[in-house]
């Protein structure tokens, strides 16, 4: 059954404070604050001269500490190692990307007589 | 339901210790961790490691788990039911983690979530949904342009004693127009439930884009490689070419190289700043040529003298 309400798909809008993040996604304050302070998270603005109360996350950093939640739990990994390995994911990602648009592009320049 | 092997799932005898049931988990999770993994059904199979080791990994379920076994409760045709009067001793809670194990773990250990969930507030019931993720893939146009589109997400439910459930939900969605590749978007109130009067959770998308026959997209420039004459190049000319907007015209500039590139700023992906289009030039020989064409190439043979080799010449 498909409604016939449209639900209008929005950007950034809105944040996500640290309270908000803990319930919402059953996290760990200690483990979000340990997240910003190492860096896999920003918390919108200079997170060591902002209350905690003030940090706001926007919906991709969201995404990004419930994978750095999943990695940590599921391959019991420490705070450091999964600092790497989210460092290293992201660059094999992005080289991922540059590997499939540039073959994209080679196809239009090579091809067999 | 299934009875599930957990020794097998995990690749371990039956009499393995904790130590190498912990080694096997590890080694299995490196593999088939669904952000790490790129074997396919990978998210399947990690789901059954993790089941696996939950059970093997806690010496009271793993004592339960191989009493049930060893009363054959795997019995006919595979079927398992548990024994008549069956109940757990360990209870299964989980923190935010796996919310969806087999129903045969559920039989065995109880279902999760719900109770543990709802009364973790103490008095103040008053609980937020949770947020819940899924993706969409868009083609380049659908995405320039703006569309709607019908999503199947899976989100919970809680039923009457409190319990979480998951189904799928089929919902109506409008994606704006510009919408980029990798970009999160939202949906209010499309999550979890909320406990205790507290809101539904929010629906996250991540929007992935599928790749363009013609253009190649890099970040929110788009690149089109335009096949030209020798001719055309050789004395400028104006051609027509697509865009996402539609087909627009162009000036090849006399002298223009293969591989050269003319920008039209600001007809990439929309944003702030927008991305860029960008045309590449790709010199081709026209297939069939009539003797009177190559007798033209020999003129040009003839009264035209450049090595373009020169710079591996001059080496040798």
């Amino acid at each position: 059954m498909t409604s016939n309400e449209i639900h209008e798909l929005v950007e950034g809008m809105q944040e996500w404070s640290l309270l908000e993040l803990c319930q919402r996604h059953l996290l760990d304050a200690d483990f979000i604050v340990a997240c910003v302070e190492s860096g896999i998270i920003e918390a919108g603005g200079l997170a060591a001269t902002m209350p905690q109360a003030e940090w706001r996350f926007s919906a991709a950093a969201v995404l990004r500490i419930e994978k750095a939640r999943r990695l940590q739990r599921d391959l019991e990994l420490g705070l450091g190692e999964m600092v790497l390995v989210l460092d290293l994911l992201d660059e094999v990602e992005s080289l991922r990307a540059e590997v499939s648009s540039l073959r994209k592009r080679l196809q239009h320049w090579e091809h067999s007589s | 339901m299934e009875f599930k092997e957990y020794y097998k799932l995990l690749e371990v005898g039956e009499k393995a210790s904790a130590d190498d049931i912990k080694k096997a988990y590890k080694r299995l999770a490196r593999k088939y961790h669904p952000d790490v993994s790129k074997e396919p059904d990978a998210e399947q199979k990690f789901k059954e490691v993790a089941e696996a080791y939950e059970v093997l990994k806690d010496p009271a379920k793993r004592e339960e788990y191989d009493q049930v076994r060893a009363m054959g409760a795997q019995g006919k045709g595979g079927r398992f039911s548990p024994p008549p009067g069956w109940e757990s001793a360990t209870h299964f809670y989980e923190g935010g983690g796996h919310s969806d194990f087999s129903d045969f773990f559920e039989s065995m250990f109880g279902r999760d979530g719900g109770f543990h969930r709802s009364y973790a507030g103490g008095q103040q019931m008053h609980m937020r949904g949770e947020d819940v993720h899924a993706e969409l893939a868009l083609l380049l146009e659908e995405a320039y342009q703006g569309c709607e589109q019908i999503m199947q997400v899976r989100v919970p439910e809680v039923d009457e004693r409190g319990l979480i459930s998951h189904r799928i939900k089929k919902l109506r969605v409008k994606v704006p127009a510009g919408t980029a590749e990798g970009s999160v978007l939202r949906i209010k109130g499309q999550g979890g439930p909320g406990l205790g009067g507290g809101g539904a959770g929010d629906l996250l998308v991540t929007i992935k884009l599928a790749e363009h026959p013609l253009f190649s997209l890099d970040g929110k420039n788009l690149t089109l490689v335009v096949p030209v004459l020798p001719w055309e190049v050789a004395l400028g000319c104006k051609i027509t070419v697509p865009t996402l907007k539609g087909r627009t015209r162009v000036s090849i500039p006399a002298g223009s190289q293969t591989g050269q590139k003319l920008r039209l700023a600001g007809q990439g992906l929309p944003g702030n700043p927008a991305g860029d289009f960008f045309v590449v030039i790709k010199v081709v020989m026209p297939d069939n040529i009539s003797s009177k064409a190559k007798a033209l190439y020999q003129g040009l043979q003839e009264e035209v003298v450049a090595n373009p080799r020169a710079a591996w010449e001059e080496k040798a």
